[in-house]
């Protein structure tokens, strides 16, 4: 299955999710929704500091030049969110999951989402 | 059943709030929980051969409801009949032989398992009087709780109680709904501590969490201090008065000893004791409404209060010493009280902390909660200390429910609200998602 398939099938498919990209840990996207303007150099300022709450905080998070709030993290996710909209990352062994929601689906819906392929991929040694 | 105060779908959803001091039960909808159990609970060993043991009449028969919905899954624990478990306020405060006090509590978190099992079967039976399996459940819990805990919450509810759905949010996210707000800085003083929590839409911002030890227990630990080291007063707790005569203001109380006492062990003692202290703090003590000044305040009116045991004096000046602490760690007399601190100090961290364009968000609205925001004048001092502290260029606004049932049970209200609204139906954790998904599913659904 190509990554592209998992945007489509997996991600957008389910309705929960609006726009998709998965990358790898060095940025390089391998995927995405069409139209979404993410830069590769977005996703890689995300890696650098995935696990670093304390700047993540204060400087939230930008993606296709929107600048989301962070709300909390753990090793794997990020979840960040900017009025009704909101972002929800994994990361898995070799990719990053990056998931784009708007009202009216709420977090949670847009977090088992994110991270049951997060963790399918993980599984499966990606 | 329900009162359907807030107009919301009718699924008879249970809303359990628990807090250091007590747990907060009741069916959503309703404005206030049906009962407030101690965290606090009695403990004695059973005297009795332990093969009948479980034919004695215990004060929460642990197996009367839990056998009918425990069938499949087991008992944790090896030797459930082993104690006597005292539950609840009127079994708390029996005189008992060997019963000793513990709290499963540590730190707003659950600690001892066991004994929160017990306490969640004797609410069941005694409080909800209805079965587990029919009422979705939401539990609230603290800010920083773990995640090994709140799988083991979630595995507990679906594995023993069977329950048809779960979900868990933060008490102070609760305590931010039911005062109407999705963004703001919940500060919340309770039993142990004092925390400033921001809030973001309905998320906690956990790096930004600011807690503070000057709350509810500190306070009944100055007064006790004072009352017995300054004063010299003995604290005797009603279960020990036989009988007392009425004595002048200040003069020493004649009272007796009730007879046919049984041995009690400190601990329970010392509980008892505690409850006089916390009942003198709430009457007598008051937050000045500005920094305390003796000059100013030498004038002010005394206030008498009576001791169970028939002692009364007048309280003046120490009334407003004793809190004072709470916001001027300068009064602070503990030994590690520069680490401590004051409670507008605990809410300007917290905002320094966060996201520079969320601030005038959380500046705009400080949700005040918890049981130790209702001595007299708490609010007003702190919004004459905050508004001080606040920038110039954002806007302040301290919001307090009024009634005192508001404050002191404002998670659960909001969690009360929010089980009962009709959009929140569908963000349940269900049983077949648990059984698909297991009990990480928690940490996906309730941020």
């Amino acid at each position: 299955m190509s990554w592209q398939s998992y945007v489509d099938d997996q991600l957008i498919a389910t309705g929960m999710i609006k726009k998709a990209v998965i990358c790898g840990h060095d940025g390089n996207i391998w995927a995405q929704t069409p139209g979404f303007n993410v830069t590769q150099a977005e996703l890689s300022t995300l890696i650098s500091k995935y696990t670093n709450t304390e700047e993540l905080a204060l400087s939230g998070v930008t993606i296709a030049g929107v600048r989301y709030m962070f709300l909390s993290n753990t090793d794997k996710v990020i979840r960040a969110k900017k009025g009704t909209s909101g972002i929800h990352t994994i990361k898995t062994t070799q990719a990053l999951i990056l998931c784009v929601y708007e009202d009216p689906i709420v977090p949670e819906q847009a977090a088992t989402v994110t991270e049951k392929l997060g963790e399918y991929l993980i599984s499966m040694g990606y | 059943m329900s009162g359907g105060v807030y107009g919301g779908d009718e699924v008879g959803a249970l809303v359990f709030d628990p807090g250091q001091f007590s747990l907060r039960v009741g069916y959503a909808g309703e404005d206030s929980p049906k009962s407030e159990i101690p965290s606090t609970v009695g403990v004695s060993p059973n005297d009795a051969p332990s093969g009948s043991a479980s034919a004695h009449a215990m004060e929460t028969d642990s197996n009367a409801t839990a056998g009918a919905t425990t069938a499949t899954s087991q008992q944790i624990g090896a030797g459930p009949q082993e104690k006597n478990f005292h539950l609840g306020v009127v079994a708390l405060a029996a005189a008992r032989k060997a019963k000793e006090t513990m709290s499963y509590v540590r730190d707003g978190m659950i600690e001892d398992w066991d004994v929160f099992e017990k306490v969640l079967d004797h609410a069941y039976k005694n409080v909800i009087q209805s079965e587990a399996e029919l009422h979705p459940v939401l539990f609230s819990e603290a800010p920083w709780n773990q995640r090994a805990k709140r799988e083991k919450l979630t595995e507990l509810l679906f594995e023993k109680y069977q329950v048809p759905a779960f979900f868990l949010v933060k008490n102070a996210v609760l305590a931010a709904f039911a005062n109407g707000r999705s963004t703001g800085l919940v500060v919340d003083s309770g039993a142990t501590y004092t925390a400033a929590v921001p809030v973001h839409e309905g998320f906690v911002l956990q790096n930004a969490i600011v807690k503070s030890p000057l709350a509810g227990d500190y306070v009944t630990h100055q007064c006790l201090n004072f009352l017995e080291q300054e004063k010299k007063i003995e604290i005797v707790p009603p279960y020990m008065i036989g009988g007392k005569e009425e004595v002048k203001m200040g003069d020493p109380p004649k009272w007796t000893r009730r007879s046919n006492l049984p041995e009690v062990t400190q601990s329970w003692h010392n509980y008892m004791k505690r409850q006089v202290v916390q009942d003198f703090q709430s009457s007598v003590l008051q937050v000045s409404d500005a920094p305390y000044d003796e000059d100013s305040l030498s004038t002010i009116l005394h206030y008498p209060y009576e001791f169970p045991n028939g002692y009364n004096n007048e309280y003046g000046m120490e009334r407003f010493r004793i809190p004072e602490a709470l916001f001027d760690p300068a009064y602070n007399k503990s030994p590690n009280a520069h680490s401590m601190m004051s409670v507008s100090h605990v809410v300007t961290t917290s905002v320094g902390m966060c996201d520079i364009d969320l601030r005038p968000a959380l500046y705009g609205s400080v949700v005040v909660t918890g049981g130790n925001t209702l001595l007299q004048g708490f609010n007003e001092r702190l919004n004459r200390d905050l508004s001080v502290k606040t920038p110039t260029n954002m806007r302040f606004k301290l919001i307090a429910a009024n009634g005192p049932q508001e404050r002191r049970f404002g998670s659960w209200i909001g969690g009360s609200i929010l089980a009962s609204l009709g959009s929140f139906q569908q963000m349940w954790i269900s049983k077949q998602e648990y059984e698909e998904s297991g009990k990480s599913q928690v940490d996906r659904k309730c941020p």
